[in-house]
């Protein structure tokens, strides 16, 4: 008969998370809160503390009546799983924009917020 | 809204009913002192199936919800792609499917009669579903460098909460059982409880220090004030504890008169606890799926 304790050590070390668990959390984006740029953006970068799951992750862009202008979608970063990238394909127009991102990190939890950008 | 109420009902099921398994199982092994009597065993063993099914059953709810609030709607539960993206790409997946085995062996356990050997298997297994529970919980924030000792205190917090509250059910039935002896199981169970105590309070400081950071996000955020109603329930359930401990445990040893009183006092007072450590486990559930404030986003 196996012994019980020694099976849970066993166990335990089997089911013990191999990867840390964590909320991504944004730490840099691209273009900064609150830039006012003189030329639209070509893409919109965030970093995040830490990577996320593409699959229930994105941002879109939004302008002032809360519109959706971009309607491409977001994916990580082929060379740092923690980046967030949105392309721009169209040109924005001058005026104020809204960055609206969600992720959802390793230990499923869903995290949003949005930051806004102006185009001159 | 409805996914996250969800979430959170199956959360608490599976807190619930993982906490009865192992806090059940250990009490047989360290509550008399001796063999376990053959009644109480059979007793105790009865509950066993429907704790560990309503386990397995909320496991998989807890999983379902999880695909559904990570996805946005409620259509994702049945999305096998959508299911095995996190099988196969998250750590929640893989640590679901092991725990996903356990909770059927348990199944398969509870369905044999009663033995010692059994007992302890129960207990182990049990022990293991509810310590890898750390995985799902909020021990991973932030400060890399102090993991883990983030991981072990929220463990050793999981096993101390299920071998207090989940003793009680079978405590009372224990001290139905053989009311001579009331005083010793008292004693007994008494010592199991000081040390879950102790390692509670110790283990839900370091955690709290982790999540919440400061006394100002203890009262300024609705986290904190969540975690406050925790502590306050907690309080009442050490209240509780205490009373029995030194005041009717004492009483019940220098007694020679009828015992009803003090019976029925004790008896309200573990049902008491139980109900306490129930609204706990609620707000824990809850807690689980909100943003600590410590994670307070920086842009």
């Amino acid at each position: 008969m196996m012994r019980p304790r020694l099976t849970f050590v066993a166990l335990l070390a089997l089911l013990a998370p191999t990867t840390t668990f964590a909320h991504p959390v944004p730490k840099t984006a691209t273009p900064k809160p609150n830039a006012v740029l003189s030329a639209s953006p070509t893409e919109i970068r965030i970093g995040f503390s830490e990577g996320f799951v593409p699959a229930f992750s994105g941002m879109e862009v939004d302008d002032a009546s809360g519109k959706a202008v971009v309607t491409a979608t977001a994916s990580a970063d082929p060379s740092d799983d923690k980046v967030m990238i949105l392309p721009v394909t169209a040109k924005l127009a001058a005026g104020a924009y809204t960055v609206k991102w969600h992720a959802v990190g390793d230990d499923t939890h869903h995290v949003s917020g949005h930051y806004s950008f102006q185009v001159k | 809204m409805m996914l996250e109420a969800g979430l959170i009902l199956f959360r608490f099921l599976h807190y619930a009913s993982t906490t009865f398994l192992f806090g059940a199982t250990l009490y047989p092994l360290y509550g008399f002192g001796m063999e376990i009597p053959r009644v109480f065993a059979d007793k105790v063993w009865r509950w066993l199936l429907p704790a560990s099914l309503l386990a397995l059953i909320s496991l998989i709810g807890w999983f379902e919800f999880s695909a559904a609030n990570m996805a946005g709607n409620a259509s994702a539960m049945f999305d096998m792609p959508v299911l095995l993206i996190i099988i196969k790409t998250m750590s929640f997946g893989k640590l679901w499917l092991g725990r996903l085995a356990v909770s059927v062996l348990l199944v398969v356990l509870s369905l044999r009669r009663p033995n010692e050997v059994l007992f302890r298997w129960q207990s182990v297994l049990s022990g293991l579903l509810m310590v890898s529970l750390v995985g799902t919980g909020h021990a991973q924030e932030p400060a890399q460098p102090y993991m883990a000792v983030h991981y072990v205190a929220d463990g050793a917090h999981l096993l101390a909460a299920g071998a207090w509250l989940g003793a009680l059910w079978p405590l009372a039935m224990a001290l139905r059982a053989a009311p001579p002896l009331t005083s010793k199981l008292l004693v007994r169970f008494s010592w199991m409880g000081q040390i879950a105590v102790g390692v509670l309070l110790i283990s839900g400081l370091v955690n709290s220090w982790f999540l919440v950071g400061s006394f100002g996000s203890l009262f300024g955020t609705f986290y904190g004030r969540l975690l406050c109603l925790k502590i306050l329930l907690f309080g009442a359930m050490l209240g509780l504890a205490a009373m029995n401990r030194f005041w009717i445990t004492p009483q019940y040893a220098a007694t020679t008169q009828d015992y009803t009183l003090l019976d029925n006092r004790l008896r309200r007072h573990i049902l008491a606890e139980q109900l306490f450590g129930l609204l706990v486990l609620g707000v824990v559930s809850w807690l689980g799926t909100l943003q600590p404030p410590i994670a307070g986003l920086s842009i």
